[in-house]
């Protein structure tokens, strides 16, 4: 009898602690496993979220980063954790996110697009202005070298709008790029279509 | 001999109880998130068919929800099959809007979005269990699969100085069953 019940407290431990760790095993796969995710560039998505095709543990990780999010047919949510060099975004630099083309969002039915960073434990970055975001409804327009660039640093760059404040410990920082009502072409292709570049200064 | 026997067996019950709550968790994650908002709602007092209407953006103090966004602001809903079909109507609004119609497992069913609007008008949007259950197909509308619906509203919200105008139009927004 008692070694039934030992069996059983072991069971029951071993089952409680992975219900109480799965979300670090949902940010893993959120951040590591490719799955259905496309990767374009530093930039990726998951073109399934909110569909009853994907799969349950893809599901069970949108559920835990980005619980009731919108499928792709309404909006689609790039996230970046490295440059364009492929290395990890770090708030002891200083990036530029660089646009050469409009975001390819449906302007004309309302659509916008915004850009977001994040600090290392995925909420947003303390900072005294409450400058969390960049986004916008309308086209902007580009500058002599056919470029639009948004700021990231600790400090704010002289006169200019289009910064974010990168938190000031040194930790790896994430960006979410998220097009409201995106193209089709955005969609369909996602592997290929221009997206913002993130340099390192 | 047997004390090896003993620990290996712990170990395995261990190990296969582990398992038994990854696969558990893998299934019914989606649900359990849910129902977290859901029971937060009625702690609220907000009931079926009612709104919360999250009135202004989340800063670096909030720690509830990773990576939320700073552009939407949000009216949220649950409602469910056992009280029938829904009317939405939303106020003339002149920037982006959705609702989300999702089910208890996070899939979205379906949208009533700016685009399904004439502009500058009031709107309507119905929303039925069942095919049988529509009168006037003219109308847009949803046919839901699911009991339990979360509605998640999002509008656009062109700077902070719009909030105010924004919040009159979620406290605008009605959600009224058609059976009564």
């Amino acid at each position: 009898m008692t070694i039934y019940l030992i069996i059983l407290f072991f069971f029951m431990w071993g089952l409680l602690l992975s219900i109480k760790y799965f979300g670090h095993i949902l940010d893993f796969v959120a951040e590591k496993s490719k799955g259905r995710g496309v990767q374009n560039g530093s930039w990726k998505t998951h073109l399934g979220v909110g569909r009853k095709s994907t799969s349950q543990i893809e599901r069970a990780a949108i559920a835990h980063i980005g619980l009731g999010a919108n499928d792709s047919d309404e909006t689609i949510y790039w996230n970046a954790f490295t440059d364009n060099n492929g290395d990890d975004l770090h708030s002891s630099h200083n990036y530029q996110i660089v646009f050469t083309v409009q975001p390819q969002v449906k302007f004309d039915k309302k659509g916008f697009w915004s850009i977001t960073v994040y600090g290392n434990d995925k909420f947003l970055i303390p900072n005294e202005d409450h400058k969390y975001v960049i986004h916008s409804d309308k086209k902007f327009e580009l500058d002599s070298n056919n470029q639009f660039s948004i700021y990231l640093s600790k400090t704010k760059p002289e006169e200019n709008e289009f910064w974010l404040p990168l938190a000031e410990n040194e930790e790896n920082f994430t960006l979410a790029y998220r097009c409201y009502k995106a193209e089709d072409e955005m969609k369909n292709k996602a592997l290929t279509i221009e997206l913002p570049q993130i340099i390192k200064n | 001999m047997t004390f090896g026997i003993i620990i290996l067996l712990i170990l395995a019950t261990f190990l296969l109880g582990g398992i038994a709550g990854l696969f558990v968790s893998v299934l019914l994650y989606p649900k359990w998130e849910i129902q977290k908002v859901k029971r937060h709602m009625k702690k609220e007092g907000i009931g079926y068919g009612e709104w919360k209407h999250v009135s202004k953006f989340v800063d670096h103090h909030t720690k509830v929800i990773v990576k939320p966004n700073c552009e939407t602001l949000y009216s949220l809903a649950f409602i469910h099959k056992k009280d029938g079909p829904y009317k939405l109507t939303m106020p003339a609004f002149d920037t982006y809007f959705s609702f989300a119609f999702l089910d208890e497992n996070t899939n979205v069913q379906g949208y009533f979005t700016n685009t399904d609007t004439i502009e500058n008008k009031e709107s309507s949007f119905l929303i039925y269990y069942d095919e049988n259950e529509i009168l006037d197909k003219s109308q847009a509308c949803i046919i839901l699969d699911s009991k339990l619906c979360w509605i998640i509203g999002r509008f656009g919200v062109g700077s902070l100085e719009d909030i105010p105008e924004v919040n009159k139009i979620q406290e605008a927004i009605r959600l009224v069953k058609l059976n009564h």
